[in-house]
């Protein structure tokens, strides 16, 4: 696949001047990717009419603007509120809400909107050069090289857990059985499902997210007056412009973090179906592994928001990859975008590099100048933004319940839901009194599922032989790559402790 | 010793998710009992690892509380709040169900927000409140309403006030 450059140029312009299409669809994505239970996929399956209406162009620019700002709302209610739009943004509450908490909601939103659109437009930019190359990732990766990258993931807990790696163990596997509720993904046993045929289909994501998160959050809050300490109040009271203005310089200083964290986003987001949670949770984790202040993460750590808010984004140009080129969608929203491109005639696959480049091409490049416009329309909002956490809790806590059990209705349409949110509220509730953390529940619960259907796989390609998991070099590289993170930072820690023992007794000594 | 004698014991909400963890777990293993090995697979794997996990740690709980002094009504994980607090939180629990089963039972999605938003915001900020609560309930609701039936056409089960609405729209 030969790359046509010459083409870029026209490309980028022809892109610009679409900003009429653009800019309504980035603010339409930022609310829907804001409100937990709606996504890029239900909006476009809503809005089918309008994108089969228009030419196929105008309708795939407006698709693609939608995808790639609804992965940016997602984190504004994750960081302002501490709930997460979609599963991708899950990682983001982690170091964003306790900088609202802090009364740094402004700077932390400019570092989420900064990370997102550096990353998204980074990883598109990479996709266009590379895009023979990282084609080959989805032949290179597999259910082996899946198992260990879902590991990966799941190593968060141990880094979230640090205090207490006994509950993060309880919390993390109650949350990996409650994720593999469902019928089992070979003969469609049902498991678990107490009888529900609404759990057929598997744990719902967004109830339990809803409940997880929103609902324990909104029955905690209550105890203050506001979701912001006193100190925080006061700074968000007087802050204008500079706390934005902060947290852009701050992205802007840590550019290399945006960049590795985004690439991780990417190469995840070409394998069909991993997602953006466990690009997000991975990148966190590889983010406070390499991080010179570890320790630091998990209390508004400017790393630890860019890190998983920049990987989401490099997930939504990763999954277009293996759409265009293989005709194979990586996720949800990059299926329905397939069928209205079928309904369109186009014929998606390598064949649609050579009869209509400029169709092809012009999708990954109207995703990067997507990303350009993304930053005029939301920055200046993140000031005005941040102000709602101001609002007292005896208006906030009865909106979030509301707002948020529509959301868990609206993700299938089924009444159900909402209970089930209730039950999830009620289990993050206790489990936020008593230490155990739902970010350790919802990882459980989102990669479980997925980790059992790739071991499955490879279980069954192998015919019930384990050793089928060291069978690749690639899986074995990420074998050691994951022993060397879980062992490493114990080792660190370990060597820290005695260099400190031994200057301390030299000092002794001394004195 | 004196030190660990003093150190507050955790309260005994801790045992909840590790009791609910063994309990769920050894359901799922019995509603599993018949099928084939894949459909057992997680309940086996996860399911063995989750009992041992929470069995030692509710040991090592148990442990801590027999040989330290308790200190009662209290504690570093204490979960339950004071008591205004609880009984407001206990309402609003209850107005919450009340909400779903308003929604779920035909008063429909505007209607059911209108009151639970207006209740709820009495109940947390005072009766003094309620012109104001039902000022914003309303508003809230009816950016709602257009919102997600309106504009996103959310399949609520449909209350006298969306019927109304349609047969006026229509």
């Amino acid at each position: 696949m030969d790359l046509p450059f010459h083409l870029f140029p026209e490309l980028f312009w022809h892109a610009f001047s679409l900003w009429y299409v653009i800019i309504p669809a980035v603010l339409l994505g930022i609310i829907v990717g804001a409100i937990p239970g709606f996504s890029a996929a239900n909006t476009i399956i809503i809005l089918l009419p309008l994108a089969l209406s228009v030419d196929v162009e105008t309708g795939l620019v407006f698709m693609v603007a939608l995808y790639s700002s609804s992965r940016m709302g997602a984190g504004i209610p994750a960081i302002l509120v501490n709930i997460p739009g979609t599963g991708g943004a899950a990682a983001t509450p982690l170091d964003g809400y306790p900088m609202t908490q802090q009364g740094r909601a402004p700077q932390a939103l400019a570092m989420s909107f900064m990370a997102s659109t550096f990353g998204g437009l980074f990883t598109s930019v990479v996709a266009l050069f590379c895009l023979p190359i990282l084609t080959q990732v989805v032949y290179y990766v597999h259910s082996v090289e899946m198992v260990v990258i879902m590991l990966f993931g799941m190593s968060l807990i141990a880094s979230i857990a640090a205090r207490d790696p006994l509950k993060g163990l309880v919390a993390g596997l109650f949350g990996m059985m409650l994720g593999a509720i469902g019928a089992d993904h070979i003969y469609g046993t049902p498991r678990g499902t107490m009888g529900f045929l609404e759990l057929y289909d598997g744990l719902p994501i967004i109830p339990a997210l809803v409940g997880l998160f929103a609902l324990s959050e909104a029955f905690l809050i209550i105890e203050g007056e506001s979701i912001v300490s006193k100190a925080g109040r006061d700074l968000m009271v007087k802050a204008g412009w500079g706390p934005t203005i902060e947290g852009v310089k701050m992205t802007i200083e840590r550019w290399w973090h945006v960049v590795w964290t985004s690439l991780i986003g990417l190469l995840i987001g070409i394998v069909p179906g991993a997602g953006a949670g466990i690009a997000a949770f991975t990148a966190y984790q590889q983010s406070r592994f390499f991080s010179k202040t570890p320790d630091l993460y998990g209390t508004g750590h400017p790393e630890g928001l860019i890190a998983p808010e920049s990987a989401n984004n490099g997930v939504t140009s990763g999954t277009l990859i293996p759409l265009l080129v293989l005709g194979l969608p990586g996720g949800l929203t990059a299926a329905v975008m397939m069928i209205v491109l079928q309904l369109h005639d186009v014929l998606l696959g390598p064949q649609l590099f050579v009869e209509d480049p400029k169709l092809a091409y012009g999708v990954i490049m109207t995703m990067a100048v997507t990303y350009i416009f993304m930053i005029p329309t939301i920055l200046p909002l993140a000031r005005y933004m941040s102000r709602i956490t101001l609002v007292s809790t005896s208006y906030m806590t009865p909106t979030i319940l509301s707002f948020t059990l529509t959301g868990a209705f609206v993700a299938r349409d089924y009444a159900f839901d909402m209970y089930l949110a209730l039950v999830f509220g009620a289990i993050g509730y206790v489990a936020r009194k008593t230490g155990f953390h739902v970010a350790a529940i919802l990882i459980g619960c989102i990669l479980g599922p997925l980790l059992e259907q790739y071991l499955l796989r490879a279980m069954r390609i192998s015919e019930g032989d384990p050793m089928v998991l060291f069978s690749s070099t690639l899986g074995n590289v990420l074998w050691v790559l994951l022993v060397v993170t879980l062992v490493f930072p114990y080792l660190f820690d370990w060597m820290r402790k005695r260099r400190a023992a031994a200057e301390a007794g030299a000092a002794e000594a001394r004195s | 010793m004196a030190t660990r004698r003093r150190r507050e014991i955790p309260a005994a909400g801790e045992f909840i998710i590790p009791v609910a963890a063994i309990a769920f777990t050894a359901y799922y293993i019995w509603s599993v009992r018949d099928g084939p090995w894949e459909a057992k697979f997680s309940a086996y794997l996860v399911g063995t690892g989750l009992i041992i996990s929470s069995a030692i740690f509710l040991l090592t709980r148990i442990w801590r509380l027999a040989t330290t002094h308790r200190e009662p009504g209290g504690g570093e994980t204490r979960w339950w709040p004071p008591r205004p607090v609880t009984l407001r939180r206990l309402a609003l629990l209850v107005l919450t169900l009340g909400y779903i089963l308003a929604i779920d039972y035909g008063a429909g999605f505007t209607l059911s927000n209108f009151a639970f938003l207006t209740c709820g915001i009495i109940l947390l900020s005072g009766v003094e409140h309620w012109l104001r609560a039902a000022g914003v309930a309303a508003a809230l609701s009816l950016g709602g309403y257009l919102l997600f039936i309106v504009a996103f056409h959310t399949r609520f089960p449909e209350g006298p006030f969306e019927q109304f609405m349609s047969r006026l729209l229509s």
